[in-house]
């Protein structure tokens, strides 16, 4: 008995998995659907992308910094073992823009824009301005999600830019300044070791991962029921969701890609 | 609607894209080598290899160490690797232009190294075929090679060793220092005979001419003569001296026997400079052992040829070699 | 003659029944209030009539057209015909006042925006809000936020007006001004309206017809006069107040 309802149960957590699989789909294709449909709004448009762009700068700006810089030190420590100091340049950078990069931005604007998507949209939700957006006959996804998806779509990968470029310099930072490794070489090796299609793989995945946060985390503010806990709730998921699928996304591009 | 504020969203995203797509233009430009953009119209040429395992489509065309190209294709033909070249325009090649396939670093990548030719050589025009080709050595080939380059050595080796052992026998070995003892000894009979022939000498010089026929033996007496003259003069002034001195040092003096034996040493003595002053070779030459002479000069010769061969091979082969041989 | 008919209309959520073989008439040019306690469905109810939910079974049509089988493209411009007040007026907080209201005509019309700018002006002077264009919803009490859902519903001028607890939460003054706001648009404007409430006070005052929701079903539907006189005791119940 017990044993089947252990088997039940997983039953359900699978369906229940591929029911949100499903429904992330859908809300993406009906993000595609009305891509081109008028009006376009782009003001509110301008918005998102301030509020997942801009607004995200800083904060990636930091962690890239100190990603970047603490990078250095640790590959310091593990190439000073075998005498390849002069390897750092190259190891900080490739990190940078095949890993760290992607990677950390992602979970960055899914800690500081997901969860307030989320929020903001999981507030609509359960205080009827969807509703009310549907009765004045705007579709929410039209409406809400498209902008935030595209926005995530288009700003991840733009903030992994600064964030790798700050990040290789906090790694210079360190290498050069504070280990004292020679700089031509430390920017030799890095030239020599990165090549774009590092760059670029590491676009492409943070593209698919700001599109994956923003899809994920309109889906579960527009699936808010309830009040305020309703919202604490899917904004929770909306984080923990995002976070976890934007890293197993990740090992599965880094499979195919590189 | 009206702006919230004078800075509309537009223009902070507007500037924060455009920062971040000339962070990513310049990040771009320093990875890509898009310095080759400028080469698109550049000139094409053909190179044949033996083998172009390891290289890259896109990898480098070097000239004394300068890019100046990129390997635009690789194709099979004939059986050989057919390498399309996209140089820049303004490099000359001549007829008898080489190509060599070289690592970077002892692991690097894999690129082409020109040589564009001589003046003297008619030039190659764009879209020739450069003939001159060699391919990379492989590590994992040239340590395929060790083996047998092993087995060619491997003569070398023994003959060195029985060069060595020979030397070895003469100088070293207690049958060695026997040999050398009995040439010493056949030294000192010699010279035995020959202060004989200086005590005769010395009692009537007039008979010299008759007794010794040969010119050069007499020359060589002469100039001997003319030393053990002085010498002698020198002892004699010399025991006059200790005559008129002291009595029984004259008396020791005048003794034929203690006189007889420094002659002999003085002989002997002189007979060795000579020798060495005619310079007559090598160790071999003077113990007469023929045979170890040839020996050694055979065994030199093997060496200077394996040597060449090996010169031929690049210097990752040695170190191939020599390791395989530590190994051993 | 009937602008809207609900036929047999059921709707369960996770097997709770929360319209049960429903039926509704509602006629052109009159205010119909639907009565009933909380939690007896009159949110749903109201939104089957737009299309926000559709139903498990049965029909809502407007003007024969069935809503419950319409395509969603569709869906979307009839609903333009309608305007919706919410219960908390469900104004976009991210957006002014002024913003709130030109959203239905800047989504729905090709105005320039001077024009655009008038109406809002006017919609607010006709719910006596005026010069409130560029404060934020939450800058607002709840009555004005309410006058200023109105004015937002009322924008693109509307056939139907669908009324969600209009009074419900303000204070006695208010709630006097807000039926008396609505009194006068929809009468002034010749609108059709559906009202749901739980305040018996604002549907004597105000209704043209009475329908007393009661466990999913529409047990009578009436005119206020007769409906204060009907036999039926769960009506009597409620109103006198009397618990259960």
């Amino acid at each position: 008995m017990m044993f089947a309802r252990l088997l039940a149960r997983l039953g359900d957590l699978f369906l229940g998995l591929l029911r949100e699989l499903g429904e992330m789909a859908m809300l993406l294709v009906n993000c595609l659907l009305w891509l081109p449909r008028p009006p376009y709004r782009i003001r509110h448009f301008f918005g998102q992308l301030e509020f997942i762009g801009v607004r995200s700068l800083f904060i990636v700006a930091l962690t890239g910094l100190f990603s970047g810089m603490v990078l250095a030190l640790q590959a310091y420590y593990g190439f000073r073992k075998f005498g390849g100091e002069s390897l750092l340049g190259g190891a900080v950078a490739l990190s940078m823009t095949r890993e760290i990069g992607p990677v950390l931005t992602s979970l960055m604007v899914t800690a500081r824009a997901g969860s307030a998507m989320a929020a903001e949209l999981g507030t609509m939700r359960v205080t009827e301005q969807v509703d009310a957006l549907l009765a004045m006959a705007v579709h929410p996804v039209h409406y809400l999600a498209l902008p935030r998806v595209l926005s995530g779509l288009i700003m991840v990968p733009l903030l992994t830019v600064v964030d790798v470029f700050i990040g290789i310099l906090g790694g210079y930072f360190v290498g050069v300044m504070l280990l004292g490794i020679n700089p031509g070489t430390y920017m030799q090796k890095m030239v020599e070791m990165v090549v774009a299609s590092d760059l670029y793989n590491g676009l492409f995945k943070s593209m698919v991962f700001g599109l994956l946060l923003a899809l994920i985390s309109c889906h579960q503010g527009l699936k808010a029921r309830g009040g305020a806990q309703g919202v604490g709730l899917v904004t929770t998921r909306a984080v923990v969701y995002s976070a976890v699928a934007i890293l197993i996304v990740d090992y599965m591009l880094t499979a195919l890609l590189f | 609607m009206k702006a919230k504020s004078t800075w509309g969203p537009e223009v902070k995203v507007g500037i924060f894209v455009l920062v971040a797509l000339l962070l990513l233009a310049y990040m771009s430009l320093k990875v890509g080598r898009f310095a080759t953009i400028g080469w698109r119209a550049g000139k094409t040429y053909y190179a044949p290899f033996a083998s172009v395992s390891g290289l890259v489509l896109n990898g480098q065309v070097e000239v004394a160490g300068v890019e100046v190209g990129r390997i635009k294709d690789i194709t099979l033909k004939d059986h050989q690797a057919q390498v399309e070249l996209l140089l820049q325009p303004d490099l000359e090649l001549r007829q008898d232009a080489q190509a060599t396939i070289r690592t970077k670093g002892m692991l690097g990548e894999k690129f082409i190294e020109l040589h564009p030719g001589t003046a003297a050589a008619a030039p190659l025009e764009a879209g020739g075929t450069i003939t001159d080709t060699q391919s990379a050595v492989e590590f994992d080939e040239v340590l395929r090679r060790v083996p047998s380059v092993l087995k060619d050595i491997q003569p070398i080796l023994s003959d060195v060793r029985a060069i060595s052992q020979s030397l070895q026998r003469v100088i070293g070995t207690a049958e060695g220092e026997a040999s050398l003892k009995e040439m010493l000894d056949n030294f000192q009979a010699a010279s035995k005979s020959l202060s004989q022939i200086a005590k005769d000498l010395e009692q009537g010089r007039g008979t010299l001419g008759k007794l010794l026929k040969e010119d050069q033996l007499y020359r060589q007496v002469q100039g001997t003569m003319t030393e053990l003259e002085s010498a002698i003069a020198n002892l004699n002034r010399f025991s006059t001296r200790l005559a008129q001195g002291q009595g029984t040092l004259g008396k020791l003096a005048n003794d034929d026997r203690l006189y007889d034996q420094a002659q002999q040493a003085i002989n002997r003595l002189n007979r060795v400079a000579q020798k060495i002053d005619h310079g007559e070779g090598t160790l071999g030459k003077l113990v007469n052992d023929q045979s170890l002479y040839d020996e050694t000069q055979k065994a030199v010769k093997n060496v200077n040829q394996a040597m060449e061969g090996i010169k031929e091979q690049t210097p990752i082969t040695v170190l191939g070699t020599i390791g395989a041989t530590v190994l051993r | 003659m009937h602008l809207i008919r609900l036929v047999d209309v059921h709707k369960a959520f996770n097997g709770l029944r929360v319209l049960d073989g429903l039926n509704l008439t509602v006629q052109q040019g009159e205010i119909t209030v639907i009565l009933g306690r909380s939690g007896t469905g009159k949110s749903v109810l109201l939104k089957h009539l737009i299309g926000l939910i559709r139903p498990d079974r049965g029909q809502v049509l407007l003007k024969g057209v069935d809503l419950a089988r319409l395509p969603e493209r569709e869906l979307f411009s009839v609903r333009k015909r309608f305007g919706y007040l919410f219960q908390h007026g469900a104004l976009l907080d991210s957006l002014t006042i002024g913003q709130n209201i030109a959203f239905p005509l800047q989504e729905h019309t090709s105005w320039p925006r001077s024009q655009i700018e008038e109406v809002v002006t006017t919609k607010l002077a006709q719910v006596s809000l005026p010069g409130v264009e560029h404060k934020m919803p939450s800058e607002l009490s709840g009555g004005m936020q309410k006058r200023a859902a109105l004015a937002r519903a009322l924008a693109l001028d509307p056939e139907i007006m669908l009324f969600d607890e209009p009074t419900t939460g303000l204070d006695p003054i208010t709630t006097t001004t807000i039926r008396q706001l609505i009194a006068e648009t929809v009468r002034g404007l010749k609108l059709t309206a559906v009202v749901i409430s739980h305040d018996i006070e604002l549907a004597l005052a105000l209704a043209d017809v009475i329908a007393f929701l009661h466990q999913g079903k529409i047990l009578t539907q009436e005119s206020p006069v007769s409906f204060q006189l009907s036999p039926l005791p769960e009506v009597q119940q409620f109103l006198k107040g009397e618990p259960d």
